[in-house]
């Protein structure tokens, strides 16, 4: 049971000294407090078995290690430990291995910090829930290649390419409708409204 | 540049300019956040802040294309960006393999994107064709279209203007014609 006056403590691990200084001012404004700062995985590690912080901000790329291997580090000791990953990367890959790692949370470090300081309070109220803007579509790209059968993923990567329909078919030795009504099941099954989209889609989830 | 070369100096980039501008935009963030700053004040901190914004994408984007050696051909990246903004109204795509000479890839580049952008913004086409090559040593692009042609390029004046100037400072040529029957716009750099 934590006291009505208690701050969370909040531990920040980023190789980039004036990346960490920006957050942990910003704590200080927000009812959080900062119990240390880690520049590296190993430091990381000290920190954590010295600090016992309530929450963790972890960057994905550590220099002598992932953040990703940290956030499963740390899960793996403690259900209840706040974790959010801050990344450079805007791969909705990287979203998904967070969360599968055991993260609460994932914010780009493009995001201003209001939002890695609400995301990291929802995180800290719910540890075993997942927060992050854009989860959604990142689920829905990354889940692109297991909604699809073999063949419309074989047409979408043919979407990817230039040309219009009519060649794309012929490309594949398929008739124009056949084509048609492949790529309109596609379209369907991603929630998307044009080729446009479904090309994002496919670039977004690897498939191209 | 070999590739080890650029690997290295991506990570560079994301280690320093990148995670700079971060901490630079944090800082405005925080600036945002004191109760004394003044409206007046408060609106210039959010345009700077936009600008770092701005930086990050970008440094972002240079990172990724020198990370990842699937993106270094320039001829690969134009025909993602073509099709990109042209969608289906791209129909004719022809861009040859050759080495395009390293100091004009940006702006060559720069230059297509914003003919193919001027094509699908002004010309009412439904065909829209990318045609670059290697013409007597030169570097020969062409953006073509079946659209409105004629008056349009008043409209796109100022793209195009962009566009001469970065052909001048290049010493390339510039070719407009257009008509009622579409429009055609070849650079040789």
């Amino acid at each position: 049971m934590r006291l009505p006056d208690y701050l969370p403590q909040v531990l920040i691990i980023d190789d980039h000294s004036a990346v960490r200084a920006g957050i942990a001012q910003a704590l200080q404004g927000s009812e959080l407090n900062c119990c240390g700062e880690a520049a590296s995985f190993n430091e990381a590690i000290a920190q954590i078995a010295r600090t016992n912080p309530d929450a963790i901000v972890v960057d994905l790329n550590l220099p002598d290690g992932s953040g990703l291997d940290l956030i499963r580090w740390v899960r793996e000791r403690s259900t209840e430990t706040a974790i959010v990953m801050l990344t450079m990367s805007d791969s909705d890959a990287d979203l998904v291995a967070a969360m599968q790692a055991g993260a609460s949370g994932f914010v780009k470090k493009s995001a201003p910090l209001g939002e890695v300081i609400s995301i990291l309070k929802r995180a800290i109220d719910s540890p075993r829930s997942f927060t992050a803007n854009g989860l959604v579509s990142a689920l829905k790209s990354t889940s692109a290649k297991n909604l699809l059968t073999q063949r419309e993923v074989e047409v979408l990567q043919a979407l990817c390419l230039v040309g219009d329909i009519a060649s794309l078919a012929r490309n594949m030795n398929i008739s124009e409708s056949t084509f048609k009504t492949h790529a309109g099941s596609i379209y369907r099954k991603l929630e998307v409204p044009n080729r446009a989209s479904a090309v994002k889609v496919a670039r977004d989830s690897g498939l191209i | 540049m070999s590739t080890p070369t650029r690997l290295e100096l991506a990570r560079d980039i994301h280690d320093g300019i990148a995670q700079d501008l971060v901490a630079l935009g944090y800082e405005l963030d925080l600036l945002l956040g004191k109760s004394e700053s003044t409206v007046e004040s408060r609106r210039e901190i959010r345009t700077l802040r936009f600008r770092v914004d701005e930086l990050i994408s970008k440094v972002r984007r240079e990172m990724y294309e020198l990370r990842d050696p699937k993106t270094l051909s320039l001829q690969e990246d134009l025909s993602a960006l073509a099709r990109e903004i042209c969608g289906d109204q791209l129909t004719k795509f022809e861009i040859a393999e050759f080495d395009i000479p390293s100091a004009i890839q940006s702006e060559l580049k720069s230059i297509a994107i914003e003919l193919l952008r001027n094509a699908k913004a002004h010309s009412r086409a439904s065909q829209i064709e990318l045609t670059l090559s290697a013409i007597e040593n030169r570097t020969y692009l062409e953006v073509r279209d079946n659209g409105v042609g004629g008056a349009k390029v008043d409209i796109s004046r100022l793209g195009l203007v962009g566009i001469t100037e970065r052909v001048n400072s290049l010493n390339g040529n510039f070719e407009i014609s257009t008509s009622d029957k579409g429009t055609s716009i070849k650079v040789f750099l």
